[in-house]
């Protein structure tokens, strides 16, 4: 493990081992945490490279006042939202389009997520909470996956976010009361 | 949500809910992720038009296809020249003797013997 003092020097002299051991260290962390937000491999993978490429790019900017891990989480989350945030507008580009019968039919929901590291007995109950996380306003979502699937505590999160600890916990707070709201209406149907 | 059939049997809200709880960093990206992100950063760099030249010929292979690729121009033209040279040989020789029709007389006796 590299230490962050070092770290800082290498990204900022942007040199070619160490930032290929900066890849090599954190990729899993980095592609999993955008797994678990955008809900998709292919992209997950695509945004896991644009989140090391501004590492590349910004990392002589980086000033260590924060921990490296969260200056990463920061923008694995901004890329994972900035990714969400256009393929929403897509969706409604797409929508508009099938009203005026331009475009083709509304795409139907993305293919079911089951996150790969998820045990084999609870791989049902994962599916319909992953379907339930992608109908939470995006902020709840982000604060509830950090905390469940990369078991970040609310100081983390706040962190990353840069909010406050409290911002974190009402959040996920609301998050846990807006998925036994959309479940109970799931089984009541 | 759709509607999902056999709801009764289904597991509780709460289970539902820490079914995340267990889940781990079990998948990683492909074996090619560095290449990748290499690749990416090199496109989005801005290089001078000497420094894309020197990069590109940077890699062996590259450099050793371009000196391969400049040789069999090289010989292709030489060839070609060579080709040209003997070509503009005979037609000068050709020009040397005029040839005879297939009567065996030359244009220039035919006109001469018909006053023209």
């Amino acid at each position: 493990m590299i230490a962050e003092k070092e770290l800082i020097e290498a990204l900022r002299q942007k040199n070619p081992a160490a930032f290929k051991a900066i890849v090599e260290e954190w990729q899993h962390i980095v592609y999993n945490t955008i797994l678990s937000i955008v809900q998709s491999r292919e992209d997950a993978q695509e945004l896991a490279q644009d989140v090391f490429v501004v590492v590349y790019q910004e990392g002589g900017n980086f000033k260590g006042e924060s921990k490296f891990s969260t200056w990463l989480y920061r923008i694995a989350v901004n890329k994972s939202l900035e990714h969400l945030r256009r393929q929403k507008r897509k969706k409604r580009f797409v929508f508009v389009q099938s009203l005026l019968g331009n475009g083709n039919e509304v795409k139907q929901d993305p293919p079911e997520f089951v996150h790969p590291g998820t045990l084999l007995q609870n791989k049902e109950a994962a599916i319909i909470l992953a379907k339930a996380v992608r109908q939470l306003p995006e902020k709840q979502r982000i604060a509830f996956t950090l905390h469940k699937l990369e078991g970040m505590s609310q100081n983390e999160i706040a962190a990353v976010l840069q909010i406050s600890e409290e911002s974190v916990s009402s959040l996920i707070y609301r998050a846990k009361n807006n998925l036994k709201q959309l479940l109970q209406l799931y089984f009541e149907k | 949500m759709k509607k999902k059939r056999g709801s009764k049997n289904s597991p509780k809200i709460e289970e539902i809910l820490q079914s995340w709880d267990a889940v781990e960093r079990a998948h990683q990206p492909d074996a090619f992720f560095y290449t990748k992100v290499q690749r990416q950063i090199i496109a989005s760099e801005k290089y001078s038009v000497w420094q894309g030249v020197a990069l590109f010929f940077s890699k062996p292979v590259i450099a050793f296809g371009f000196v391969v690729l400049l040789v069999m121009i090289n010989i292709s033209v030489a060839w070609k020249i060579g080709s040209d040279h003997s070509l503009t040989d005979a037609a000068k020789e050709s020009e040397i003797e005029v040839p005879a029709t297939d009567a065996g007389v030359s244009i220039h006796s035919f006109y001469d013997t018909n006053n023209y």
